[in-house]
């Protein structure tokens, strides 16, 4: 679905991406790993357009998508979970979900003329996963009041919300509590049942061993080994380079 | 006496609430810092004011102002389109000098410093509004009409995806929207705003010269809608009033008039600051101004 | 025989020495602050008011007064970041804000300066305005010549500071990474107050020139910041060498293009290449491209 060629991104003298090349699987998890500043999210930034790449290109089902824009990528087909929390804080977390669904909000003479009424199944459809990720009675709370755990959670319900062929989690459980870890573990899970396709940023190495089903491990830029979990845990260089023991 | 002074002050809050709610929608619900906005008052001022003297109608002239401004707007959202923050707008301030040195130079069409005296009252479909009396019942029809139709877009899902870009845009981008057509739209439609409060303006007063469409002249705007508070409309209603009414007492004091102008600005200049530091939302403000 | 070229050129550089005066100070200022300080040209006009207080008010001479109007000047540059700025960075204020904010207290020097000493145009008189020497075909004055060559001087001063000085090492580590300055042991806070008293000293001496050159007028303030900050912004305005140069690059270009336009076009020249370089190349002629936040 998703294919990378020989990528490489410099910043300054330094290669932040070093000639990557990797496939994504349908309806499979493949998890990135490797230490801090090993390039796992500039890939990310590569891919959805924010940072074009210095060399190499990026295919979404066969459709060169390396020089698209930001919007263009997202419209295409892929939808982004940030790192650093990127709701719309002044909005409530239904607000923020709303927004997810469709573009007719960008369609300024409709909206005046009152043809984009907020639809029942659209309604429905928020309120639902609302209460999927457990944060329903929090739904007109203005976002920036919400706790970290519950703007985690209305920003990964507003990713999924965004229609989509790929998700792109950038570490989903960073910073959460176990309680809330263990929900939006089970949470992917389902998305897995569904047939979703999903690429993984974690640092949580149980988290990602127990959801991936493929494991890229990436360390200064290169890409050291791909495999199943069980295949990378016996993996000398990774064992070196990354997981320590 | 009392009554016309009153109702000159009406009609002066009627123009500059129409100029305020259209700076509200570029700053407060989308984020854009534009200190040019001045430029699109005076561009609707010029347009309007140039039409009326060579007989077009004043219905059709105030629609070509807005229009015209409304197209430097989105004309300016184009290249500032990736700038934020100060950078946005030191560079729309820079518009707004750009605008003042072609009103003050192009003497051919503006007359430069004399300006343009005798500018017609409105005569729309035989009805004259020479009398300030009529000429208010025309400036609140036109304050309804603006007013709600901002309101509109304000409320509407257009709006909310608005204030998202102005919370964040990358995270709007990655939603999907097109957040340069987004910040263009609403550009141009403050900016059209802003003419038609610019045609109004140059209606009344009947004369304009560059004078009026300095960047000194934003402040009160500028004042009015961070007081009124970012992202309220209502907060902006009374924000208009207070500002407006504010420095007239000074008049009943005697002031002489070189003491008048310098004293408006001290007050303006310090409430902007004072309202900065201690209540940076104003009244009803939803959103910090950044 | 006038050399036309040649008289331009030196009209040039004379108002590029004016230019680079206040866009130097500015500078200095925003590159250890990063926010626009836009209330300098209030601190300039408030400046030169004060001269024209104690030398043609007061009938102090001129020496002392200008050195007075020195420490006037940095003095109130020091007072605005104490009381203004400070405060405001406390609240973690964002650079728009600081720019707002800034702006709020430019109008408030300039209204202030107009309610105390009226719109009327001040003149001061100490150098006469004596016959210009003729060089090659285009003339110059006595003043003028001293303008260029107290701001060139000036300037060497500025560049020996920032490069030698233990002040102005800090400042220029502070303006590069402020977070790892202050891990060297650097108060960022004292390099602000610094960075203020310095650059508006150097307003004060540009005050003083401005003002023997040209008459006074309250409004003065925001147009010589508008050109100043023109200056800056065409070399780079993070950089004082870079500031400099383009307020000597503006002045030559300004004066060679009333050559070609009206010269009441003059003006809208400088807003004209503000703008154009605010949306193509914001860095400047020397500055490092860097995402503008």
């Amino acid at each position: 679905m998703l294919k990378i060629e020989n990528l490489t991104k410099k910043f300054g003298g330094i290669s932040a991406v070093n000639n990557c090349s990797f496939e994504i699987e349908k309806g499979k998890i493949t998890a990135l790993i490797g230490p801090n500043g090993s390039g796992k999210t500039t890939i990310f930034n590569l891919i959805s357009g924010i940072l074009k790449p210095d060399q190499g290109k990026i295919f979404l089902d066969n459709q060169d998508i390396t020089d698209y824009s930001v919007d263009r990528i997202s419209n295409l087909g892929i939808s982004r979970l940030f790192q650093q929390p990127r709701l719309f804080k002044n909005l409530t977390a239904k607000e923020n979900l709303i927004l997810a669904i469709d573009n007719e909000d960008t369609k300024l003479w409709k909206n005046i003329f009152g043809l984009n009424k907020i639809a029942e199944t659209k309604q429905n459809a928020v309120q639902g996963i609302l209460e999927n990720v457990g944060i329903s009675e929090s739904k007109n709370k203005i976002a920036n009041d919400l706790s970290f755990g519950q703007k985690r959670l209305a920003e990964l319900a507003r990713t999924i919300l965004n229609p989509h062929k790929l998700l792109m989690l950038d570490e989903p459980v960073g910073g959460v509590n176990p309680k809330t870890k263990k929900g939006i573990a089970k949470f992917l899970l389902d998305l897995k049942k569904q047939k979703q396709t999903i690429l993984l940023i974690e640092h949580d190495m149980p988290f990602t061993f127990f959801v991936a089903d493929i494991i890229i491990v990436i360390n200064a830029g290169y890409i050291i080994a791909q495999g199943p979990p069980r295949e990378i845990k016996e993996n000398k260089e990774v064992l070196e380079a990354y997981l320590g023991d | 006496m009392i009554d016309a002074y009153f109702i000159h002050l009406l009609i002066l809050i009627g123009i500059y609430l129409i100029l305020a709610i259209s700076l509200q929608l570029s700053l407060g619900y989308s984020g854009l810092l534009n200190l040019g906005h001045i430029a699109f008052f005076g561009i609707g001022a010029y347009v309007s004011a140039i039409l009326s003297l060579h007989g077009v109608s004043f219905l059709l002239s105030v629609l070509i102002a807005g229009l015209m401004s409304g197209l430097f707007g989105w004309l300016l959202s184009i290249p500032t389109n990736k700038l934020k923050g100060d950078y946005l707008a030191v560079t729309t301030l820079g518009f707004s000098f750009v605008a003042y040195a072609i009103f003050q130079n192009w003497t051919e069409v503006t007359r430069g410093s004399f300006g343009l005296p005798g500018i017609p009252r409105p005569n729309i479909f035989g009805v004259d509004f020479s009398e300030n009396t009529s000429f208010l019942i025309l400036v609140i029809i036109f304050v309804l009409i603006s007013y709600f139709f901002i309101r509109r877009i304000c409320n509407s899902q257009f709006g909310k995806v608005l204030e998202a870009t102005r919370d964040d845009e990358l995270a709007a981008k990655s939603l999907g929207k097109n957040t340069l057509k987004l910040k263009s739209i609403s550009l141009a439609v403050s900016a059209f705003f802003a003419g038609v409060a610019g045609s109004l303006f140059a209606s009344y007063i009947t004369f304009i010269d560059p004078s009026s469409f300095t960047f000194l002249n934003l402040i009160p705007v500028l004042l009015i809608v961070i007081i009124g508070g970012l992202a309220s409309l209502r907060g902006t209603i009374l924000a208009t009033i207070i500002i407006i009414l504010l420095p007239e007492p000074l008049r009943f004091i005697g002031l002489p008039s070189s003491i008048l102008g310098p004293a408006r600005q001290i007050i303006f200049a310090l409430m902007l600051i004072l309202i900065i530091y201690f209540k940076p939302r104003g009244f009803f403000g939803r959103v910090d101004l950044e | 025989m006038t050399n036309i070229f040649l008289q331009l050129l030196i009209n040039g550089i004379i108002a590029g020495a004016i230019y680079a005066l206040v866009a130097s100070g500015f500078s200095l200022i925003y590159s250890t602050n990063k926010f626009v300080h836009f209330a300098h040209g209030g601190v300039i006009v408030f400046s030169a008011y004060f001269l024209f207080w104690l030398f043609a008010k007061l009938g102090l001479n001129f020496y002392l007064s200008a050195v007075l109007t020195i420490l006037f000047s940095s003095l109130l540059g020091y007072a605005l970041n104490k009381i203004f700025y400070k405060p405001l960075r406390a609240k973690k204020s964002s650079s728009s804000i600081l720019l707002v904010a800034s702006i709020a207290i430019l109008i408030l020097l300039e209204s202030l300066a107009l309610l105390f000493f009226g719109a009327d145009v001040k003149i001061i008189n100490f150098i006469k305005n004596s016959q210009g020497l003729e060089l090659f075909g285009a003339i110059i004055t006595p003043l003028q010549i001293i303008i260029v060559l107290v701001s060139a001087l000036l300037f060497f001063i500025l560049f020996v500071f920032m490069e030698k000085s233990k002040i102005g090492k800090a400042m220029r580590a502070v303006a590069d990474n402020k977070d790892l300055a202050e891990i060297s042991g650097v108060s960022s806070e004292k390099i602000y107050n610094w960075s203020f008293i310095i650059g508006s000293a150097i307003a004060g001496c540009a005050a003083i020139l401005i003002a023997l050159e040209q008459n006074i007028t309250p409004t003065m303030g925001t147009n010589l910041m508008i050109k100043g900050f023109t200056g800056a912004i065409i070399g780079g305005i993070g950089i004082v060498p870079g500031a400099i140069l383009g307020s000597f690059l503006l002045g030559i270009i300004e004066n060679f293009g009333i050559w070609f336009l009206p010269s009441a076009y003059k003006d809208a020249i400088a807003f004209i290449l503000l703008f154009i370089f605010l949306l193509f190349r914001p860095q400047g002629i020397l500055g490092i491209k860097n995402n503008p936040k």
